[in-house]
């Protein structure tokens, strides 16, 4: 069975670990150091979704954009957003501003691609307390259908971060294939 | 590890019979200690095998053996020389470590000898345990004395100091006190004594000066004997001795490896040369780098018959296209090439240049417009080096984006269409959902671009519908088989358009043709269609000129030029107007010949239109100064009556042309007279009187109407005026009420209001000036406006 590409975009304010989270992703790796990222940087990995479904022998490739941080003063080049199946919506769960703009990012990605599936991503839990965790999940809610879930992850220890992306490939193909 | 000696030393006691006296041979120690092993040999405690028994050893030399005094025959000399072999085997313990048990070494020596122990011997000690005070130590001593069998004069210590002599005296006064009589030494003395020497021998330069030439001497055996063995022992260790060899001393280390190493390399180059290429490899281009950096002229002389020879080559080759290119430079095919050089805008040299430098194309991806997902990919077999299509894919759309994404204008909707790095580019062929991008070395040509619009075109019209490209979903197998056909054929041919399309200078050469056989039939066909234009607008002058012409303006006429020849065709009704027709168009062409071929028809007239064409030349002859007439139509006798007044008599004339010239008019009637027509007269009046006298009434109001009567289709204007004297705001209001005053007379003298307009003007008449009497200015005139309104 061929391989199925796929273009999935990170976006989420500067700093909330996006580039982290897919070289952790990726590379299996780790830094602390912090490198803006310009423009958009873009890396692949391949996903067997068996891992998901026992039966499943279907391979995603998935092209993962990372797209630059965004702020109030400069906002997501659409145009990048355009053609993806899927968005991964980071924030810092240690910034609560980055929390309270993903709904911003969601609806910005809806509105360019109605079919595009999300995971929103909280990141960083590993330096927050799990009450605290538990009380920003609870504050928070997305009403587009597209969102998958909301997972805690962190690109420094590995939480999740396998999780939600192979969940989002498994979402994208299984729209495709409905 | 077996002992190596114990043959030389059996063998010696043949030549130790003598006696000496042990101390007269000091400094020269280890020859007694010689003298003393030479001693025990001959107590033929040496003759038991030992446990392990070892492979003859070359026997040491015999020289100072004379030398060794007779050893006396004792059972307990004979216990401690078996002890003494044995204890070579056993590792010295630290001189720093606690002595606890002396007696081990005994034990170990005990189990390989069946000899009587002694009550010193027999205390045991485990192996490898720190050697205890006593005895122990005691045969440590003798053991390390006896191990060496080459002369110790020819091994000095490490320090290059001879043995103690100190030590050797009292060693050898121990032992001659324990061979010759024990009873000599009281105990304590002797325990005392022990101590000493144990002391001694711990002392690391003793033990080096000591065990040094024989351990150099056992290694040498135990290599020459058991190699194997000796590389199990040494291996671990190994890298650790040539590790910290090297960091002490560098230099040393690489002097003791370079002669070695060259020959090292080519045999491993030899055996396994992946190897060799492999550790290298990572280096070389740094390596490289810093040579050149280095020693640049070395380096370029180093690669010169390589290089040089491959640049040779190439050149030559590009040297060759370039003269077959100059040869052709004035053929059709050179001529073309420098038009396109001068539309380039660059030199014949730089375009012959270019065009000899390969073009190749090393991959072709088709790519989905948004999302940069690889469509479809194509890439050079035998390729060192494979594009990695879904990155290059994905950033070559995000810079697309980029840049739309900092377009100003939203209207703008230009392009990428190439990039270009030194050694390559990329170019760039959109469409609508999908685009081509073609990596590149060499300048692409023209016809490369026409080539990408081609085949984006043939995969767009063949495969674009359906929303297979749109909606691509990132499975390859959706794309069919002939897109990567298509995608090849650039890759392969990349010049190669399709066959409707013009490629070469034949297809060139008959465009060529073409357009000289278009020259040659435009050129004349230009020139007949100019003089067609010409003669056209020649005629259309005429008959502008016909139809301006009064008298002939209600007739079609035509006209034609034929060979210098303007000929005239239509109908007139009388001879007059067909010759008048000849002239006025003689007048405008007067360098053609006129054909007149109007007809001169007489057409039954028709006396509506007659009357109007009456009324209209009525309307114009007014307009000549002195005219004043009015014409009457009479149907019965087709005459014209002419009433009025015409001041010259030439102007008589114009108008009795213009009547008689009307189709149907066959007499033209003159009834004029010095009198004014009534619409010339005025009615006056007193100073603000609006009453108009009896007079008036009678000589000139009815005269009017009668005038008005008999002219049905007249109207006229009536027009108020007032003298200068009164208020201007009363006159304004007086002058139009003059007007009307006269109006209602003539609408009660049976004249139709709507034939009658009134007019206020507080001025005087235009014909009356300022000087005159007032009471010219205070009156009614009247206009004829009447005939044409009728006209119209």
């Amino acid at each position: 069975m061929a391989i199925i590409s796929k273009k999935v975009c990170m976006i989420g304010d500067f700093g909330v670990g996006k580039t982290s989270l897919i070289r952790r992703f990726v590379e299996r790796q780790f830094s602390d150091q912090y490198l803006s990222t310009v423009g958009v940087k873009i890396s692949r990995k391949i996903v067997n979704l068996q891992h998901l479904e026992v039966d499943l022998s279907q391979e995603i490739k998935l092209l993962i954009w990372d797209i630059e941080g965004q702020t109030k003063f400069k906002a997501i080049a659409s145009s990048y957003l355009q053609g993806a199946s899927g968005i991964l919506v980071v924030a810092d769960s240690t910034r609560q501003e980055t929390i309270e703009h993903l709904q911003d990012h969601v609806k910005q990605f809806v509105a360019i691609n109605s079919n595009g599936m999300i995971a929103v991503a909280l990141n960083k839990v590993d330096l927050v307390d799990p009450e605290d965790i538990e009380q920003i999940r609870k504050n928070m809610s997305f009403s587009e259908h597209q969102v998958l879930g909301i997972y805690n992850t962190s690109a420094k220890t590995g939480q999740n971060v396998d999780h939600i992306f192979e969940t989002l490939a498994f979402k994208i193909w299984r729209q495709d294939n409905r | 590890m077996p002992l190596p000696q114990e043959n030389p030393v059996s063998s010696s006691h043949q030549d130790s019979e003598s006696p000496s006296n042990p101390t007269v041979d000091s400094p020269q120690t280890p020859e007694s200690l010689e003298g003393l092993f030479s001693l025990l040999d001959d107590l033929d405690l040496m003759e038991k095998p030992a446990p392990v028994s070892p492979p003859p050893t070359p026997k040491p030399p015999q020289k100072n053996r004379t030398k060794a005094p007779p050893p006396p025959k004792n059972s307990l000399s004979s216990s401690k020389q078996k002890t003494k072999t044995r204890k070579i085997i056993s590792p010295l313990p630290p001189p720093d470590q606690p002595k606890t048990n002396g007696r081990g070494n005994t034990e170990d020596s005990t189990s390989v000898s069946p000899a009587p122990k002694t009550p010193l011997e027999s205390a045991p000690s485990p192996e490898g345990q720190p050697l205890s005070e006593g005895r122990g130590n005691t045969e440590d001593s003798t053991s390390v004395s006896a191990a060496p069998k080459t002369p110790l004069e020819s091994a000095p210590s490490p320090e290059g100091q001879p043995l103690s002599e100190e030590a050797v005296e009292q060693l050898r006064a121990l032992f001659l006190d324990l061979l010759l009589g024990d009873n000599n030494y009281p105990a304590n003395e002797l325990e005392a004594k022990v101590a000493q020497l144990e002391q001694e021998l711990h002392s690391p330069n003793t033990l080096n000066r000591l065990l040094s030439p024989g351990f150099l001497q056992l290694f040498a055996s135990q290599v020459n004997q058991a190699p194997q063995e000796v590389v199990q022992a040494l291996f671990p260790i190994i890298d650790l001795v040539i590790g910290a060899k090297s960091h002490q001393d560098t230099q040393a280390m690489s002097k003791a490896l370079a002669s070695a190493i060259p020959g090292a390399f080519s045999k491993q180059l030899g055996d396994a040369p992946d190897e060799i290429i492999q550790a290298i490899a990572p280096a070389m281009g740094r390596a490289i780098k810093e040579q050149i950096r280095l020693e640049k002229d070395a380096m370029v002389d180093a690669l010169y018959p390589v290089i040089g020879n491959t640049v040779s080559k190439y050149m030559e080759e590009v040297v060759s296209q370039i003269n077959q290119r100059v040869e052709s430079a004035f053929s059709l095919q050179g001529i073309y090439r420098k038009i396109r050089a001068k539309m380039q805008g660059v030199s014949d040299a730089e375009l012959i240049l270019s065009e000899s430098l390969p073009f190749t194309v090393q991959a072709v991806f088709l790519i989905h417009k948004t999302s940069g997902l690889v469509i479809a990919e194509v890439q050079q077999e035998g390729n060192d080096t494979t594009l990695e299509a879904d990155m290059l894919a994905g950033m070559l759309t995000a810079i697309r984006s980029f840049a739309s994404e900092c377009t100003v204008h939203p209207e703008n909707t230009s392009e990428l269409t190439e990039i270009d790095y030194e050694n390559f580019k990329i170019i760039l062929e959109v469409a609508g959902y999908c685009y081509i991008a073609a990596v590149t070395q060499g300048d692409p040509p023209p016809a490369f671009h026409t080539k990408l619009q081609q085949t984006l075109s043939a995969i767009i019209l063949n495969y674009g519908y359906g929303n297979l490209i749109e909606e691509f979903n990132g499975n390859p197998d959706s794309i069919p088989r002939a897109v990567y056909d298509l995608l090849k054929a650039i890759l392969n041919s990349p010049l190669e358009l399709e066959p409707e399309k013009p490629t070469s200078s034949k297809p060139r050469g008959v465009l060529i043709i073409f357009l000289l056989l278009l020259l040659l039939i435009s050129v004349p066909l230009s020139l007949y269609r100019a003089r067609q234009h010409k003669i056209q607008q020649q005629i259309t002058t005429v008959l502008n000129a016909l139809s301006t012409t009064p008298e002939l303006a209600l007739y079609r006429l035509d006209a034609t030029i034929e060979k210098n020849q303007l000929i005239l065709t239509g109908k007139l009704p009388n001879s007059y107007l067909q010759e008048k027709a000849a002239v006025v168009a003689g007048s405008i062409v007067p360098d053609l010949q006129i054909d007149n071929q109007i007809l001169a028809v007489q057409v039954p007239p028709d006396p509506t239109h007659i009357e109007a064409e009456v009324r209209r030349h009525t309307s114009v002859l007014n307009r000549i100064g002195g005219v004043y007439i009015i014409a009457v139509y009479d149907p019965i006798d087709n005459k014209v009556s002419v009433e009025g007044s015409i001041r010259q008599a030439s102007a008589e004339n114009i108008v009795t042309e213009a009547f008689i010239q009307i189709p149907g008019v066959t007499q033209v009637i003159f009834r004029l007279s010095d009198r004014l027509l009534p619409v010339k007269e005025r009615i006056y009046f007193d100073p603000n009187a609006t009453n108009i006298s009896q007079n008036d009434r009678d000589n000139k109001l009815i005269p009017l109407v009668d005038f008005l009567q008999r002219y049905p289709y007249i109207k006229i204007r009536l027009i108020g005026h007032t003298d200068a004297s009164g208020d201007e705001q009363y006159n304004r209001t007086l002058a139009p009420r003059r007007a009307e005053v006269v109006k209602d007379a003539l609408i009660a003298q049976g004249i139709q209001a709507e034939r009658l307009e009134t007019k206020g003007d507080i001025g005087s008449p235009p014909d009356v000036a300022a000087t005159d009497p007032f009471w010219k200015s205070r009156c009614v005139r009247f206009e004829l406006i009447g005939l044409i309104e009728t006209n119209e």
